[in-house]
């Protein structure tokens, strides 16, 4: 339960804006943010 | 969530999807399916949680399955999880909830007044104090109250 605590970090590749990137939690030290995991690509999310 | 974006992005707020699969197949789905849906494809980033690592650490990887969970965590700027959804796999999430809940937990960091239930934004928030329990029903009554 993370909940009350503070957000896992973690680094990654992510497809975006049609190139792939790597992504960390870091990278958006101003914003919120909305963290979404789904089962897997083509189903609904 | 990709539709309503542009709400996000006017609070101050990024959207990370992730799941299992890899930017390849990530990349195919937007390109071939996703982009039918939403003019111009998904914009915001599409992780990839190959080996589910990042779904255990935040508990919800399903073992069985290899994949994981539908959920959805609210982050403030400090990393701090205010949230997290959980749901089974038959049911979508709803952008129009998360948005709410994400309203009000930033009008709750800003303001430190509390959300009552079915709060929306604009709405008459409730502020804390020690004089209030018992007398809570004088200033707020729920919605559907007659």
């Amino acid at each position: 339960m993370i909940v009350g605590s503070n957000a896992p970090g973690f680094t990654a590749s992510a497809y975006t804006n049609m190139q792939v990137k790597s992504i960390s939690l870091r990278d958006y030290p101003e914003k919120w943010i909305i963290l979404f995991f789904y089962s897997g690509d083509f189903s609904f999310v | 969530m990709a539709v309503r974006y542009s709400e996000f992005q006017k609070l101050n707020t990024e959207i990370l999807a992730i799941s299992v699969d890899s930017v390849y197949t990530h990349k195919v789905w937007n390109e071939i399916e996703l982009s039918n849906m939403v003019q111009g494809g998904i914009p915001f980033p599409m992780v990839t949680d190959e080996n589910g690592s990042i779904g255990k650490l935040y508990d919800v990887y399903d073992h069985a399955k290899g994949t994981n969970l539908r959920s959805t965590f609210i982050i403030d700027p400090k990393g701090y999880v205010h949230g997290m959804e959980l749901l089974t796999s038959p049911i979508g999430r709803s952008s129009e909830e998360i948005l709410r809940q994400l309203q009000a937990f930033q009008n709750y960091t800003q303001t430190g007044e509390l959300a009552p239930c079915d709060w929306h934004p604009g709405e008459k928030t409730i502020t804390e104090s020690i004089e209030k329990p018992g007398h809570i029903w004088k200033e707020w009554k729920p919605k559907n109250y007659n």
